[in-house]
């Protein structure tokens, strides 16, 4: 029994029919999962008045407004966040990848992370969870930025290697 | 750049045009209008050994150093 090392191709047929490899795959589900984010914080942000009405009652008539503040204006750069990434991975698929427009894209991404980071520290200091995830918020918001300094080492890379004849 | 690219005037003397001599080498056209107008960064031994046996010089006759103020 020979065990193949290639990597398994099968042909699906769509509009235009290509292979679809792992990678592909990979990047339409990072699509999808990014689009049903989107949906999914529209959604959070038109049921949280109840969600913290509940809240509230199971925590004896806690006043939650700074809380609620707090989540409304974390969900706009959620959904900017939602709006770069998809923008982001039509451009890998476009093969754009080490590319100007995308540094500026990851640059959005660490502000709206260590904006949102501040501000759950601004005004939800009073619940201790709340720190941390104000805390995961500016880990990644740091993440990302020493991924677009990253990036712009690669972009230096590829046009060195494009403009090698 | 401090390098300059004489490959026009190495082409106009042999009398090879931009697309014969990027065919023979067997780079693009593209490639070596970018050599061509000083745009690349840098070249490969390869296509350097491949353009001296076209054009039937040396690197030095394609090549220039020039101090850049």
């Amino acid at each position: 029994m020979e065990i193949s090392a290639t990597p398994k191709l099968h042909a699906v047929p769509f509009e235009r029919s290509f292979i679809m490899t792992r990678k592909k795959i990979s990047l339409y589900a990072s699509m999808l999962v990014t689009a049903f984010l989107f949906v999914f914080i529209i959604a959070a942000c038109l049921l949280l008045p109840k969600i913290l009405e509940i809240y509230s009652d199971f925590r004896g008539g806690l006043n939650c407004t700074d809380l609620m503040i707090a989540l409304y204006a974390s969900a706009v750069p959620g959904l900017v966040c939602c709006m770069s990434l998809l923008k982001l991975l039509f451009n890998i698929k476009k093969e754009e990848i080490f590319v100007l427009k995308n540094v500026k894209i990851l640059q959005l991404l660490s502000y709206c992370c260590i904006f949102v980071g501040i501000e759950y520290i601004v005004f939800g200091r009073k619940y201790i969870s709340m720190l941390f995830f104000a805390f995961a918020a500016l880990f990644i918001g740091l993440i990302l930025r020493v991924i677009k300094n990253v990036f712009d080492k690669a972009i230096e890379l590829r046009e060195e290697n494009d403009y090698t004849i | 750049m401090a390098i300059l690219v004489n490959l026009d005037v190495m082409m106009a003397k042999r009398k090879i045009p931009l697309g014969e001599l990027a065919e023979r080498i067997g780079i693009t056209q593209a490639n070596l209008s970018i050599l061509k107008t000083g745009k690349a960064k840098a070249i490969r031994f390869s296509t350097l050994e491949a353009i001296c046996r076209e054009l039937e010089c040396t690197p030095g006759d394609i090549l220039e150093y020039t101090k850049d103020i």
